[in-house]
Formats: structure tokens, sequence, C-alpha cells
């Protein structure tokens, strides 16, 4: 097959990748300021004993190298230390809470990705006419527009219609599986659409200036005089071309989403992951944060290794 | 000939950019061509003479900008009358075309199979395996194994890209073939064979080929009528031989004087070996260059160092003062790389290069700075090597800055002043203050020269000077070079893809093939009594402006 080598590459890329991300994330906990110790004895007339035996037990009287090995190995077992706030496992709370965030986070940018698309070929196609000069101020105007900014907007614009915060109705509490899915689907509503008009803005002006460019290539020449029609151009010729900085930029944008979400899930009270790390930060729940930083890393890796293989996939000019 | 014209250009205008406030331009005035079946015509003019706007207007292709007034006649029906609709039927299947983008002519993510399968597919030719068998018919064709389909564009050569082009301009067997520059990227070999082709398929499917080119010698050898086009209008039109013994039209006349034949080329006289200083201006002798390719993972692993192939293999050559050597090869032979190592931009493998007596091989860029003073260099494209934003007295004053020349603002000035009118930029003074836009291309490549000669260097190198010009400027860029050289005793070492070039302006020539020099002599006797085999197949392979010439050559 066609540059196998290509695939095992990137994925090996993006596996020391994470490796150096989680050195990363122990060295920056052990150089920051204050220890946990230091956090949990601050109670009032904390004995030196307490804090002994404290250090003993979070293994931080023993060599550096040694803690490293320990950390490197809890991690690979999932095992990121216990929450101070709920004094629940790490994980149970990232994995909770990122499924939480998925269906919203995903929703939002798949619509953004279909918006922006559908805009950016229509503008694209249509370059300099009334619909292209509406629909590309329109998309600068959503990209200006700051998310929390947005979020705000569609609060006073719709609180009392739609369902404004957290995502399922505390008071239903017998509601059927059905009604539960309308519930939270009501209550995805706004989140959703603020992620998307905030996300489509950029995509569709992506799309659009790929398109344009391919579009002036030398190869759409030789269709038109092929005689192929406009749309089997559009699809096969620019659409398909234009795909390759799409991709890359898209799945970019990606990984930026779970850090993005952040300010939509304060705003609608959205459990999610955006939400927990903004509570870990103001709580200095440091295991929480320490967990959510690797997470992240690993969402932003894992989507630029999607990407680097489409872009593969889609363009036969790769082989290394 | 009483055969009614297949394809008639009749009274063809094309205007850019017409508004109510605002006339335009008029970019074709009043073409008329008619061209006969099985009929080989050749379209000549530099670029921006509305010989590419003239084809496209028969395709309908023309941007939405433009406007069209005339007649274009197939078989005496009027295609342009209804616009698109009338001109859509009759693409690909009665007029088909060949791009000049050879690299880009094609979609990069489809397979070439696939894209001359698409053609007969909108046109309803052929589908399904019956379509896969027409496809590999047609690149047999063209001499391309139907095997080949499955590959993607850029597995292709130049060539192999361009004779796919025509198979897929064939696929509906179309009666009129416009072809626009279709050789124009090719190394001279390759070209020489996809022009071949076009006058194999012509004379075999009775095919009407309009060949639209810059190139006067490619249509004196390949096309029966020519038509010379200026400024949007055609000047002089005629049988290519009339054209060549007979120009009516001074601008004729001026385009084939620029039109290098290469077997014009004189003996010049032997300079005296007295005059000659004991050590030459350059002296390269056993150089080698090699890029080291980076190791693969398995490589490192087993500890292997692989030899990496050399890129130039022992070439040696030397230039005096006042001499002028070219470099000929194709693209990929080494010239370029070889260059570079001269100028020590990358490093060499082997061998020594000597510069006024002085070893300078694999010198730092610290030792280089002084000695840049001595050695400077022209680039291929005057549209790249500027800086936009400079004026040309910055450009030009640019390298006094570096290397602390003139003590005052005014002093700087006055040797900015003496290189421009040195190059023909005379009043200087109209020119100091334009910016690169503001010149044409051959004004622009003076600028450059300009900036080069304005260190009073000894030695010139001069990567293909001309080639982006066009023909008619090209001569005076090469007289200035050759004023260089006999005036100031510049030395200049002149890298060249075309031997013509090189026959008419160099006192020596040495051929490049596959990193190694194959043959070096005096021009004329490279030329006249060439040894390698690789030079007589080149030679064999240049067009001749005289049409007379190819019944010699073309057996």
């Amino acid at each position: 097959m066609r540059g196998a080598g290509y695939v095992w590459k990137r994925v090996a890329f993006a596996i020391a990748t994470v490796y150096v991300a989680l050195t990363l994330n122990f060295i920056l906990f052990r150089v920051l300021p204050g220890s946990p110790v230091s956090q949990i004895s601050r109670v009032p007339n904390a004995s030196p004993e307490m804090k002994k035996i404290l250090t003993q037990q979070f293994g931080l009287d023993r060599p550096l190298w040694e803690q490293y090995l320990l950390y490197l190995r809890e991690a690979l077992h999932g095992n990121f230390g216990i929450s101070y706030t709920n004094r629940q496992p790490v994980l149970d709370n990232l994995v909770q809470a990122f499924a939480n965030t998925i269906p919203m986070v995903a929703a939002g940018t798949i619509l953004a990705i279909m918006l922006g698309l559908t805009v950016g070929v229509v503008s694209a196609v249509r370059r300099g006419s009334a619909t292209d000069h509406l629909s590309t101020n329109i998309a600068v105007l959503f990209y200006a527009f700051p998310t929390q900014f947005m979020g705000m907007m569609l609060l006073i614009g719709f609180a009392g219609v739609l369902p404004s915060a957290g995502m399922s109705d505390p008071f239903a509490l017998d509601a059927t599986a059905w009604e539960a899915l309308l519930d939270r689907l009501k209550h995805m509503i706004l989140p959703v659409t603020a992620l998307m008009l905030t996300l489509y803005a950029e995509n569709a002006l992506i799309v659009r200036s790929a398109i344009l460019e391919t579009l002036g290539e030398d190869h759409i020449l030789t269709a038109r005089a092929k005689g192929v029609p406009r749309h089997r151009i559009i699809r096969h010729y620019a659409l398909r071309n234009a795909m390759l900085p799409i991709v890359t930029m898209v799945a970019m944008s990606l990984g930026a989403i779970v850090t993005g979400s952040i300010l939509i899930e304060v705003i609608f009270s959205w459990p999610g992951i955006g939400r927990a790390l903004y509570t870990a930060v103001l709580k200095r729940d440091y295991p929480m944060l320490q967990g959510g930083f690797l997470f992240i890393t690993i969402v932003v890796i894992t989507f630029n290794l999607i990407a680097d293989l489409l872009y593969y996939k889609l363009d036969p000019r790769i082989t290394t | 000939m009483t055969r009614k014209p297949i394809l008639a250009f009749e009274d063809l205008n094309v205007w850019f950019g017409v508004r109510p406030d605002n006339p335009g331009f008029h970019v074709v005035k009043g073409v008329n061509i008619a061209l006969k079946p099985g009929e080989r015509f050749g379209l000549v003019g530099e670029s921006g003479s509305g010989k590419t706007t003239t084809i496209m207007a028969a395709m309908g292709l023309l941007p939405s900008s433009a406007e069209v007034s005339g007649r274009v006649l197939l078989e005496g029906r009027d295609i342009l009358r209804d616009g698109e609709k009338s001109v859509a039927p009759h693409r690909w299947k009665d007029i088909a075309m060949v791009f000049q983008g050879a690299m880009s002519a094609f979609n990069p993510v489809k397979t070439v199979g696939w894209q001359i399968a698409e053609a007969l597919d909108v046109h309803n030719v052929a589908r399904g395996a019956a379509a896969g068998r027409r496809v590999g018919e047609l690149l047999e064709l063209v001499g391309i194994s139907a095997a080949q389909s499955a590959r993607f564009p850029h597995e292709f050569s130049g060539g192999m890209r361009q004779r796919a082009m025509i198979a897929m301009a064939l696929a509906c067997e179309p009666k009129v073939l416009l072809a626009d520059e279709p050789t124009t990227a090719l190394d001279v070999m390759v070209q020489d064979q996809v022009l071949k082709l076009l006058v194999r398929l012509s004379q075999d499917l009775n095919l009407a080929l309009i060949l639209v080119t810059h190139d006067l010698a490619i249509v004196a050898q390949n096309c029966h009528r020519a038509a010379v086009m200026l400024g949007g209008e055609i000047v002089e039109e005629g049988s290519v031989s009339d054209l060549y013994h007979r120009p009516q039209h001074d601008y004729t006349r001026k385009l084939f004087e620029a039109t290098p034949d290469v077997f014009a080329v004189a003996r010049k006289p032997e300079k005296p070996e007295a005059k000659r200083t004991p050590a030459p201006l350059l002296q390269v002798s056993g150089l080698k260059v090699s890029y080291p390719r980076p190791r693969s993972i398995g490589e490192v692993l087993r500890r292997e160092r692989p030899e990496a192939p050399l890129v130039v293999n022992d070439i040696s050559l030397k230039i005096d003062r006042g001499e002028m050597v070219a470099l000929v090869g194709q693209s990929g032979s080494g010239k370029t790389t070889a260059m570079q190592a001269i100028l020590g931009m990358v490093k060499s493998r082997g061998g020594t290069i000597t510069l006024n007596g002085r070893d300078v091989t694999g010198l730092g860029m610290r030792d280089w700075r002084p000695l840049r003073r001595q050695i400077q260099m022209i680039y291929q494209d005057p549209y790249e090597s500027l800086d936009l934003r400079f004026r040309v007295r910055d450009t030009v004053a640019e390298p006094l800055r570096i290397h602390r020349i003139a003590a005052t603002a005014q002093e700087r000035e006055a040797l900015v002043v003496e290189a421009l009118e040195r190059v023909g930029l005379t009043p200087a003074v109209r020119y100091l203050g334009r910016f690169p836009h503001e010149l044409s291309g051959g004004q622009r490549q003076r600028v450059a020269i300009a900036a080069s000669i304005v260190l009073k260097p000894e030695l010139l190198l001069a990567d293909e000077p001309v080639s982006m010009l066009d023909v008619s400027v090209r001569a005076g860029v090469l007289h200035l070079l050759d004023e260089l050289r006999r005036d100031a005793r510049m030395g200049i070492l002149m890298i060249t893809h075309d031997l013509s070039t090189a026959a008419n302006y160099a006192d020596r020539i040495a051929v490049m093939h596959q990193g190694r020099i194959v043959e070096q002599g005096p021009a004329h006797q490279v030329i006249h009594a060439p040894e390698a085999e690789y030079t007589k197949a080149l030679l064999a392979s240049i067009p001749n402006p005289d049409p007379d010439r190819r019944l010699a050559l073309r057996a």
C-alpha cells in the first residue's frame, strides 16, 4: 500500500507527543510554588507530624525519578489521583464531564462545519455578487463576536422561551426516557446555537478562500473546456481540492473547541469538561487540573492525527 | 486547395472590462483566420498580444468581463451567436484544447484515467468498461501504456503529462485542436517529442491544429501557415516559408532576428594567448556535489550511511576575463547546483574552486563576504528577484551599502546612475524613483543586472537570464551581457537550457548531462562538430527558424 510508513510515522509521532505532554505535566506541577501538603494542611493548628504523614502518604519524600516512574505507572492505569473538591477519582470526574460535553460540542461543531461549508461554497461560487457580500460580511460580524457576548445575547433574547441553564430539568423526576431526551435536546438548543454561530463564520471564510483559490487553477479551465457541467466542477475539482486546507484548519480548530467550550459551559451552566476545569482553577484542585490538561492535550493531538490521516487519504501526492 | 474552412474567425474583437463609463481594453482587434481540415496553423506573438484570448474565444472560455464581437464559424455555423448555449455542444466534441501548464492542467487528486473517462462520460461517448477500453486506446495512441491510466498526474513526467493531455483532447474525436503553448515548460528534447506527436496525429486523424506559441522556430518546423500577432492585431499572415524568406512587416523581421539560429554560430577569432593572465578568473576542477537525504529510521538503527547520488559529478570549468562560457543542460542536469557550489551556497563534496588564483573551496560565510564583491549573480525571473517595495535606486544601491562602498550619499547615487546607464536605462534619472511594477520585463532584468554590476565584479554568474523574457527583448539583454564581457572585461558564466542562445553569444560551451560535462569546447566546434551522442541528440531536437531545414533534419 502507498506509504504505510506514513501512517505509522504519524501514529508514532502522536504517541511521542502524548508522552512529552505527560512528562511536562509532571514537571509543571513540581515547579509550581506550593505543594499539595501545604494546601491540604492549611487547617488551623496543623502539626508538623501531620504534614510529615501527608508527605509520606503522597510519596513526596521519595526521590524525584521514583515519583516520576510512579506517576507514569499510575497514569497508564488511568489513575490521576483524587479530586480535592469532591473526593472522587479524577478520571471518573473527567469522563463524566467529557460525556456531558461531547453531545453539545459535537452538535455545535458539526452544524458549524455544515453551515460554514454551505455558506463558503455559495459565496465562493457567486463571488462578487450581492449574496457573496452579504454572507461574507455577516460571517465577519459573527467571527468578531466573542463567545461570551454571543452567549449573553442568546440568554437575554431566549431565556424565557428556552431553558437557559443546566442540561436537564431538575424537577422532572419521573420522566420517561423519551421525555428526558426531549428535555436534554431543549437544553442543548441555546449552547449549541452559540457555539455554532461563533464557529461557522471562521469555517465559512476558510472554505470561501480555499475554493476561490482552487477555482483559479488551470485544471478548472481544463474541466470547463472539457465540457464538464458546473456543479460537477465545483464538487470534483474545486471542493475536492479545497478539502485539503479545509481539513487541516477545521481539525486544528476542533482541538481548540474543548478549551473554547469553557466560556459556553460557564455561561449556560453546562456540567461539562470546560466548567469542570473552570471550577478546578477556582478551587485550586490540582489533581483535576493536571488530569484536565492532559486530557485536553490528548484531544488536540488526536484531532491533529485524524487530520494528518485524512489528509493522506485525500491527497494522493503524499507519500512520506 | 478549395476545401471549405473547418474553423474560421471572422472579424473577431474582444474587449475586457467594458463599463458604461470605461471603454475597457481592446485586446483582440478584428482577427480573421481560416483553418482548413488537417491544416496546422501557427499563431505567434509575445505575451499580451492577444493570441491566447483569440483561441479562448473560440472555446467560449473567456471570463465574464470579456465582450466579444465578430463570428467564429465551425463548418460554416456561427458558434458564438447564442453565447454559452451555442458553444457548449461543440466543446471537446468538435474543438478540443491542450493547455500550457502541463504541470497543473490535470486535477491533482484524480487519476489520469478518471479524467480522460470523464470527458467520454460527460459527452455520452462511452461509460464503464467501454470507457476504460477507450482510455487505454487513447493513451496508447500517444505512446503511454494503457496500464498507466490508474496513475495520478504527479506520477507522470512533464512530457508524459502533456501527452496524456493530448490523449484527453482526442477523447471525443474533435475536428480542431487548439494548443496553447503546449511545450513551453518542457525540455527541448521532450518538446520535440510532443511536437512530433502533434504533427503525426494531425496527419493521421486529419486534425486541424492551431499552435499558439511565442517561438517562431516551433511554428516554422511544424506548421503550414502562420499569423504574427502584435497588440491584438494580426500584422502578417502567410506560409511559414514566406514569413521566413520574405517578411513584409518590420515586427516579423524583428522576431526572426531575435530567434537564434543554432547553426548561425560563426567561428570566432581565437584570442591571442599572450593577453591571458596566468591565473584564470575562475577555475573549477573535479567539482562534486550531492544532496544528502535524511536517513530512514531503519538506516539509523542499522548504522548505515548510504552514499547520496552525485548531483554534480566531477565537472571542470575555466573562465577567463572577458570570456563568456555557457553551461547548457536540461532541467535536472545539475547546472544550477554547480553554480550554487561555485558561489559557496552549497557544500561541495570534492574538487577545488579557485577564484583569481585563490582557493575558495569550503570557505565559511564570513570569509566569503569580502569575495562576494568579485562574483555576482543574475537570476532567471526578474519578477521574483526584485523586491517589490524597493525603488530602483534602493535595489541598485543595496550592494553598495552592504559592502560599505561610497562615503557619501552623492557618491553612492553617482555609482547607481553609472550602473543604470551602463545597462542601457538612460537617462537614469527617469528610472531611479520607480518601483518594479512600473517597469517592463526587460527593464526589470536590466535593473537586476545593474544591481549586480554596480560593485564592478569580475565574474558574473547568470542563471537563465533571458528565459522569462519575451523574444524581442531577449536579444537586448544578451547584447548587454556581451558588452559587459567585451568592454568591462567581465567573465560570465551563463547557465541556460537553450543551446541556440549559447551558440550565438558564448565563446565556449559546456554541455551538461546527468551531473557530468559531456562535451566542452569553442561554440562553433560544439555546434558543428559535436562529439558526444547527447550533444548530437540535443542539436537534432532544437527547432530551427528556417522552415527549409526541416526536411534535412526531420527524416
